[in-house]
């Protein structure tokens, strides 16, 4: 029927609410169009900084190793102003201690002859008996040294010494976490040297394996990055082996040792029969802070991080031993060993999630240490190898 | 999942919940698209570049409103951005009546009928009458919307309707004449 109608009202009825299917093949046209999923993301300023950073340390810590003088280690000139101590037993003449150092008084207990295996308490006044020796000289150690001359045959094999160092690292997702961590150390070292004496150099040498603990605190920079840093000890060793004792009262003046010696055990084997080989033990510990980054590579339950810095080594223990089957003797401390040297770290650090705050981590990690020796001892340069596992608290 | 969360996901640029979204509401937006465009191609065109407005903007919807209504507003400013770039002549008129009336039978028209007419206004004429008529806007919001003249947009519907009453009974004389 016909009617008088609003244009308006003509068009709202008709069309306000109509729908019609677009075209089937809109989506596929809209879909190529739309923006495919960015990969790029924002990286923060602060994101960047922090790895300008990291390299930065990555390049410092690797740098250090090859930077540093190393005119320390190569040579092998004695002081002219060290002076070795001769020490004539007062019973019998032909025992010799030659010691470098001070005016001390030290005890020796020394078999003296063949016949006599006592121990023989020897105050000796160094001081007043001083004889310029020098390597220099070899002849009048010689010619002073009998029976009990710690000879080193410098004409043997050869040798070197030690390393060390520690370091930790972990973490997840908390910004901050904290470790125990504990590490078997294995110690090798670049070059050649011994950490006792240069003259040692060829001597064959090992590292002992040690172990290393301590804390670790992790502070979450992004989803990447982390910091870590923490304080731990480390003990290293490291055993020269071909060394000679002659039977005698032992000890030449090793240009690195500076305490006075003492024999401390002297078994009753005879002299006479004495197995003059035994080895020298170079021991020393550090406090280690290392301060690393972490580089997140694989997240999740089970996570893999690339880990590198670097570490400050501060000595807090030092001491040479003579060891043989039948005694050994502590010759005191070694005075080539810088009380702060430094480590360049990297290694990898896998982690394991067991709670949602708890994790472990095991990391292997391989440290070079820089200048760890002042002087004369060869081109050595130590390293260790450490798988530091720990257990982490995420706050 | 519900719409909100669909919505969510295509902020996330999740190509799922994109075609879902588009499913939904599709028939509705591709309407729109037929009554402010000129003719069926560009419907289309205008509705995928709607669409593809809409989901790159859908992270700024704030979950206020109804998000359909939402979606009929980008699409509808899409479609003005576009026509509103070309200039076009504004016809002023005197006389701007308050209605027309047509003498009609519901019988007569078909919704494609009325559809055509719509798509064959000049564009300004078009989109004031869709606006003004369809939509509900007011001349204040158009004037806003189209970048003109509260006046202009009143003499525009005008112009619009008049133009429709004739065509209108254009087509009636010439169904009349068979």
């Amino acid at each position: 029927m016909r009617d008088l109608k609003n244009i308006d009202r003509l068009f709202q009825e008709n069309l306000k609410d109509f729908e019609v299917s677009p075209p089937v093949k809109a989506w596929s046209g809209i879909e190529k169009k739309l923006v495919k999923p960015s990969n790029k993301r924002i990286i923060p300023f602060w994101v960047k900084i922090s790895s300008i950073a990291a390299l930065l340390a990555l390049i410092f810590s690797v740098g250090t190793i090859y930077l540093l003088p190393t005119s320390n280690f190569t040579k092998n000139i004695r002081p002219e102003n060290s002076k070795i101590p001769k020490v004539i037993d007062e019973k019998d003449q032909e025992t010799t201690v030659a010691v470098k150092s001070k005016k001390a008084k030290s005890k020796i207990s020394t078999p003296s002859e063949a016949d006599t295996n006592s121990n023989l308490e020897n105050l000796v006044d160094i001081n007043e008996e001083v004889i310029e020796n020098t390597i220099n000289k070899p002849s009048e150690i010689t010619k002073e040294s009998n029976p009990y001359f710690l000879a080193d045959a410098v004409d043997l094999p050869l040798q070197n010494n030690k390393a060390n160092k520690v370091k930790s690292k972990e973490f997840l997702n908390g910004k901050l976490t904290v470790a125990t961590i504990f590490a078997p150390i294995y110690i090798n070292s670049f070059g050649d040297g011994s950490g006792v004496d240069s003259q040692f150099k060829e001597n064959p040498t090992s590292g002992n394996s040690s172990y290393s603990y301590g804390v670790k605190v992790a502070y979450k920079l992004n989803n990447k990055f982390s910091v870590q840093s923490g304080v731990n000890l480390i003990n290293l060793g490291y055993t020269t082996d071909g060394i000679y004792v002659t039977p005698g009262v032992s000890v030449v003046g090793f240009s690195n040792i500076s305490n006075n010696p003492i024999l401390a055990k002297n078994e009753s084997a005879s002299s006479k029969e004495i197995d003059n080989s035994g080895s020298l033990n170079q021991v020393f510990g550090y406090v280690e802070i290392p301060v690393e980054v972490k580089y997140n590579v694989v997240n999740g339950k089970f996570g893999i991080n690339v880990v590198g810095g670097f570490s400050t080594l501060l000595l807090n223990r030092d001491e040479v031993f003579i060891e043989t089957t039948n005694f050994s003797q502590s010759l005191g401390s070694s005075n080539n060993l810088r009380s702060v040297n430094f480590s360049g770290n990297i290694g990898l650090d896998l982690d394991y999630s067991i709670h949602k705050n708890l994790f472990i981590n095991v990391s292997p990690m391989f440290k070079v240490q820089t200048n760890t020796f002042s002087r004369n001892s060869g081109s050595i340069q130590p390293y260790y190898l450490g798988v530091y596992t720990g257990l982490n608290y995420k706050f | 999942m519900s719409l909100n969360e669909l919505v969510k996901q295509c902020a996330k640029n999740d190509r799922r919940a994109q075609e879902e979204i588009y499913q939904l509401f599709s028939g509705k937006l591709f309407s729109i698209c037929l009554k402010y465009s000129k003719n069926k191609q560009e419907a289309q065109d205008n509705f995928q570049d709607g669409f593809i407005t809409i989901f790159d903007k859908i992270g700024q919807f704030k979950f206020k409103g109804s998000f359909e209504g939402w979606l009929k507003r980008v699409m509808v400013n899409t479609i003005l951005l576009k026509y509103r770039q070309k200039n076009v002549l504004s016809l002023v008129t005197d006389e701007i009546p308050d209605e027309v009336i047509v003498d009609i039978d519901d019988e007569e028209v078909s919704l494609d009928f009325l559809l055509n007419l719509i798509q064959e206004l000049p564009d300004r004429y078009r989109m004031v009458f869709n606006l003004y008529v369809l939509d509900g806007y007011s001349h204040k919001e158009i004037s806003k919307m189209l970048q003109i003249a509260e006046g202009t947009s009143k003499s525009n519907l005008a112009r619009a309707r008049n133009i429709l009453k004739q065509k209108i009974e254009l087509h009636q004389e010439s169904q009349q004449s068979i």
